[in-house]
């Protein structure tokens, strides 16, 4: 399901029925970026719903719908997500890379 | 950056074959993705391409060839050498995007022949089956693999392929998985009730419990949030536990980096057709 054609992209796509709104289309993506992101944007600041959904198991493709109250735009909201994320992996393993040091150093 | 949370990491235990270490101060997402990274986005490398060239044994050549990709190969210090097989500019396979191996057993005594993975040759001794790296090392201890069985031969069966290995994840096929479990735990007293136990007590404590030994489960909390996790990464012997969990976290980020690239191209394009 993962090896296709498609290429990896991400789609914007506003929503028309309510305010400040966007649905964002992940390719060859599954719940392991969905949910990450999904939760990272409950903790933003502005940020009204999110939610995720993988339409269908056999399609690798993960739909986020974010909407904020109107302070920042969904697609700021999402974009601040995905920074934090990435510090906060950064931070992991720079902490992952010090502990290993210290077990090492215990060890010998 | 305000917003993102702050996880600690400590290790617990580092063995040839398992590392146990606690997350926290993190996000139940977050930590579930790191596990699905583990298992399923590490890269190793598998035999993937199986050229039979005698084979009178009695295994067909397609079991034989579903074996092949099953075994094990050490992938610690290649697997980042290698480029994607897909990405490489080469037509098949070549030195930079794959490894070859070979494998040639006639049976010629009256005693039937067993092919082991003793019995691969590969063209590069980084990337050799598992079991044959440990005996080479380390002296035969109890816990160490035997060499692994593909086929038994009678006098006569000849048993010759070519093989070519290259780098995937597991999501591709599983035989490039480089954790055979990843145990992983939070909340061990089930103050949370993600859990309803028709009889807590029936059911064994945890290792990481706080409980008193009258204590079945610990007191409900009401707006309690999973933070603390405990992982346990068993390692098939293809990448060190140490270096699953190190690629897992690099991986993760590069999905992340990745997808903010695409991202950011795809918002300045909208800003063209406005504009």
């Amino acid at each position: 399901a993962v090896v296709s054609t498609q290429s990896t992209g991400i789609t914007v796509v506003p929503d028309t029925k309510v305010p400040n709104a966007a649905s964002f289309t992940l390719n060859k993506e599954d719940h392991t970026l969905g949910n990450l992101i999904r939760e990272q944007l409950l903790h933003e600041p502005h940020v009204v719903f999110a939610g995720y959904k993988v339409p269908h198991p056999l399609v690798a493709e993960v739909v986020i719908r974010v909407q904020t109250d109107g302070e920042i735009s969904p697609q700021n909201a999402f974009s601040s997500a995905l920074t934090d994320l990435i510090s906060e992996v950064c931070l992991l393993e720079e902490r992952y890379k010090a502990a290993l040091r210290d077990k090492r150093d215990l060890n010998n | 950056m305000p917003y993102a949370n702050q996880p600690t990491l400590k290790i617990l235990e580092l063995t040839d074959e398992n590392i146990k270490f606690i997350i926290e101060k993190t996000d139940l997402a977050v930590a579930n993705s790191l596990r699905r990274v583990f298992i399923a986005e590490v890269c190793t490398l598998a035999i993937d391409w199986v050229q039979i060239q005698q084979n009178t044994s009695v295994l067909i050549d397609e079991f034989l060839s579903h074996r092949m990709g099953l075994i094990p190969l050490t992938s610690d210090e290649i697997v980042d050498q290698l480029q994607n097989f897909r990405d490489c500019s080469c037509v098949d396979y070549c030195r930079e995007c794959s490894v070859e191996l070979t494998l040639d057993v006639r049976c010629n005594e009256e005693t039937p022949r067993h092919v082991t993975t003793r019995d691969l040759i590969s063209s590069n001794l980084k990337c050799i089956p598992v079991t044959s790296k440990v005996r080479d090392h380390e002296t035969h201890g109890d816990g160490s693999p035997d060499d692994i069985l593909i086929c038994k031969l009678r006098k006569g069966q000849h048993l010759k392929m070519k093989m070519y290995a290259r780098k995937g994840f597991s999501k591709e096929h599983n035989k490039w998985s480089p954790c055979s479990a990843v145990g992983f735990e939070y909340d061990p007293d089930n103050a949370l009730r993600h859990t309803t136990y028709p009889m807590a007590s029936e059911w064994p404590k945890s290792d990481y419990s706080e409980l008193e030994e009258e204590q079945s489960q610990a007191v409900y909390e009401v707006y309690g949030k999973p933070e603390k996790f405990w992982y346990n990464i068993e390692s098939i012997g293809s990448l060190k536990p140490e270096n699953i969990v190190l690629t897992g976290l690099q991986v993760l980020k590069k999905k992340l980096m990745d997808l903010q690239n695409h991202f950011n191209n795809e918002i300045a394009k909208e800003a063209l057709y406005i504009g």
